[in-house]
């Protein structure tokens, strides 16, 4: 029994070990990441069932196709490799600690023959003789070697860089923190909500994606709002300034919110998105009498002129450039309800008053731009996020040390008879061996007898 | 086009950049194929001068979009991705020939160069006829403006810089690894028949400069090693701007997801060879297929796909 539910742990850890697993894993998720890019995500139902059918639609719906980063199947593809890594690293950070807090010191037969780069030669000169030359060798190259005596022989042992055997590790302890960030952020909070504001508006309750309200916990105000464009007519920023009041306190006074500069407060962050007209501000003359008004409409809303004819605006742009090539700035579609006559409707443009003067009947009426904006901001809380880039900064600082340090280990075992020197780096081999000869070069020179002059 | 002087100027240098890299392209092959030295001291200087051309094109694209009052780094849209992409892709070669000293691989590197600004300055008439062909209408209407464009907010940040360098640092690095790759499979196919044919020594007739395999194949791990730390970079750095800009570091656009899908082959590429030992042959055509995604990741995408990037925008 007991030996039973050990071997199945075995063989449970066996594969979750594996790097077989691995390869399979990561090549596993860009194939299905693939399918993802092709299959419209997040679509109607509708969408799908005419693209595809109606069973293929439904076959998708059931294996969450059309939703699939956030699938069963796909998390379980995800946790997979966290548990591939974890047990994975657990394993050879084991390893690796011992090999690090505990190196082989002596060079014996076992160790020679398992080490990539070896030399040896013939000594010529007193072990003691050899051996402070190559110690001296070592400090002045690469670094403090560990001496140890074993009969006649002595043994040196130097490294530079152990910790580079932990880069590895940092790196893939990142993958792993970056998952439990995006896992804390999908439990804990929420992304893509919306609030709508009109200049010198409030809120406190926000849009989820679907529609439903959000408490904020907080009021947000929108002081003002504004749109400014290069001479081309593309877009150049948008501006929201806003305050946030919190327990009947200004906590947060006219900030200003753009594009690539949000705001946060108490772990929700507002993002500049998006705007649309609240108001439109006109100019009404009396063609008789040539006294003017000025008449606010409201997206969406009939305005009443003096004489109860009715205006409303059906359409606006900020820049009329795109339409009509020979004008520019914002221009409107108004239609015109007189009380008695036929509704008639046309383009009023801000910078061209003259365009359509004569139309809308016993007014004339001249577009004065937009009065008062809605501002759209995004609104998201993840409080995974700094756990996120955490787990980024390990694996920024991991491939740091995967790929900029080498852990390098030289042994020399000087003898009565016979020099030998052997080495390994766990990376950049070419450069080691390189630096490796020339050391073993300089060696055999301190060690012959051709170099010493006054041997007796 | 880029209305200043240094902007016309810099469309100058572009164009002789593009002639200088097919000359230093054909010299490369020659260098190659008849194995004659001056012909690849040819080579080397017609690439290092259409280097420094691009350089300095590059450095006036960037002058005069101040000068015209937009004042922002030459990255920010196709025609200047390409540009760069092309660029970094000739100063890695440079950095692996002054490293391994083997003069014939840029026959293979500086076609990537080369197809690369040729592409960025003729290449939108050629998608449109396969647009129209294929009855595509964002590939009928695809154009890469060369003119020097204001940047819309969403663009305006210096997380862009960090970004686009980054990525096409490492775009870079898998170009020259799919490059040295197929340079790779063409030598060990050559070897293999003419071993079959029992001539050893035409075996050398052709390819007679090629590197020996293995060091293609050090070449092709090495310029992974780059590439994918870079991408990596790339990656965070996007992220992280899109959570200024957007309000969410990830949300599965179908860029995002392309780079991640990349992401995923090179690190199963290094995986495989580190401890299955995949080397050589597999290692190379892993290389050609991360590449060809890393280029479905950079044009496919926005040509094929919908989005929120801005790149290659019909
Ligand atoms: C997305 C996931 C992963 C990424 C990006 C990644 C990245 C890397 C990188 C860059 C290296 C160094 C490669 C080299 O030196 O050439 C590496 C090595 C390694 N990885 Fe991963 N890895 C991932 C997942 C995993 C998983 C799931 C395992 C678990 C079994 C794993 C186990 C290893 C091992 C054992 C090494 C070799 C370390 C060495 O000998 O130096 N990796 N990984």
């Amino acid at each position: 029994m007991e030996s039973g539910t050990s071997s199945i742990v075995m063989t449970l850890w066996r594969f979750f070990c594996s790097l077989r697993l691995t390869i399979f894993l990561l090549m596993g998720l860009a194939a299905v990441s693939i399918v993802g890019t092709l299959i419209p995500q997040n679509a109607a139902q509708e969408v799908y069932g005419e693209k595809y059918g109606e069973t293929v639609a439904r076959l998708f719906h059931l294996l969450t196709i059309d939703d699939m980063y956030h699938s069963w199947w796909f998390y379980l593809l995800l946790g997979l490799l966290t548990v591939n890594i974890i047990a994975c690293s657990l394993r050879r950070v084991r390893r690796d600690w011992r090999m690090i807090a505990s190196p082989v010191t002596v060079l014996d037969d076992d160790l020679e023959s398992s080490l990539p780069y070896v030399r040896a030669w013939a000594a010529e000169r007193g072990v003691k003789e050899v051996e402070s030359a190559a110690s001296d060798l070592l400090r002045r190259d690469f670094t403090a070697p560990r001496v140890t005596r074993s009969g006649e022989e002595i043994h040196l042992f130097a490294r530079k860089q152990p910790l580079a055997r932990f880069g590895v590790h940092a790196l893939h302890a990142g993958i792993v923190v970056i998952l439990t960030g995006v896992v804390i952020g999908s439990l804990l909070g929420f992304t893509k909500a919306f609030v709508e504001i009109e200049e010198k508006g409030a809120t406190s309750t926000a849009a989820s994606r679907s529609g439903e309200p959000i408490d904020l916990g907080f009021t947000v105000r929108c002081e003002e709002f504004s749109v400014s464009y290069y001479d081309t007519g593309a877009p150049k920023e948008y501006r929201s300034v806003l305050s946030i009041v919190d327990g009947g306190k200004t906590v947060i006074e006219r900030k200003p919110v753009l594009v690539n500069h949000p705001l946060t407060y108490r772990g929700i962050t507002f993002y500049q998105s998006g705007y649309n007209a609240a108001a439109f501000l006109f100019s009404v003359r009396d063609r008789k009498t040539g006294v003017s008004t000025r008449v606010d409409v409201r997206a969406g809303e009939k305005a009443s002129l003096p004489n109860g004819d009715q205006v409303v605006v059906m359409d606006s742009v900020d820049e009329v450039r795109g339409h009509a090539p020979r004008y520019s700035g914002p221009a409107v579609h108004v239609a015109v309800l007189p009380v008695d006559g036929s509704p008639e409707s046309f383009v009023l443009m801000k910078n061209h008053p003259d365009v359509n003067a004569d139309r809308g009947g016993v007014y004339q009426l001249s577009y004065g731009g937009v009065s008062s904006w809605n501002t759209v901001l995004q609104v998201a809380r993840d409080p995974g996020v700094p756990v996120v880039w955490g787990g980024c900064v390990l694996l920024v600082i991991g491939f740091g040390m995967t790929f900029f340090m080498s852990h390098r280990r030289i042994w020399m075992r000087i003898g009565k008879e016979r020099v030998v020197m052997a080495g390994c780096s766990d990376r950049n081999q070419s450069a080691f061996l390189m630096f490796f000869d020339d050391v073993a070069e300089a060696l055999k020179k301190a060690s012959s007898r051709a170099d010493t002059t006054s041997k007796p | 086009m880029p209305g200043t002087q240094s902007g016309m100027l810099s469309v100058t240098f572009f164009t002789t950049t593009t002639l200088c890299y097919f000359l230093a392209m054909v010299s490369y092959v020659v260098h190659l194929v008849t194995g004659k030295r001056p012909v690849g001291i040819l080579a080397d200087s017609l690439a290092f001068f259409g280097f420094v051309l691009h350089t300095a094109a590059i450095g006036l694209r960037w002058k005069a979009s101040y000068e015209m009052g937009y004042g922002h780094v030459p990255l920010s849209n196709l025609y200047e991705s390409l540009v760069f992409f092309a660029w970094t892709v000739v100063l890695l070669y440079g950095l692996f020939e002054v490293r391994y000293r083997y003069r014939s691989v840029g026959a293979f590197v500086l076609p990537v160069a080369f197809l690369t600004m040729a592409f960025a300055q003729y290449g939108a008439p050629l998608v449109r006829s396969a647009g129209s062909l294929m009855g595509s209408e964002a590939l009928g209407n695809f154009s890469i403006p060369a003119g020097i464009q204001a940047l819309v907010p969403a663009l305006q940040s210096d997380w862009l810089l960090y970004h686009v360098v980054t990525c096409f640092l490492g775009y870079a690095g898998f170009a020259v690894g799919a490059a040295v790759s197929v340079m790779y499979l063409v030598r060990s196919r050559k070897g293999t028949r003419d071993g079959r044919a029992g001539g050893a020594d035409t075996a050398d007739g052709i390819l007679s400069l090629s590197p020996p395999a293995e060091v293609l194949d050090r070449i092709n791990y090495q310029a992974i090693l780059i590439g994918f730390p870079l991408l990596t970079l790339g990656i965070i750095t996007g992220a992280v701007w899109a959570n200024y800009a957007w309000g969410s570091y990830w949300s599965w656009d179908p860029k995002e997801t392309w780079s991640l899908i990349v992401w995923f082959i090179y690190a199963a590429f290094l995986h495989a060879r580190l401890t299955r030992g995949w080397a050589g042959r597999r290692a190379a055509i892993l290389s050609i297929v991360g590449f060809c995604a890393t280029v479905f990741c950079y044009l496919g995408v926005n040509l094929l796909l919908p989005g929120l990037h801005s790149y290659g925008g019909g």
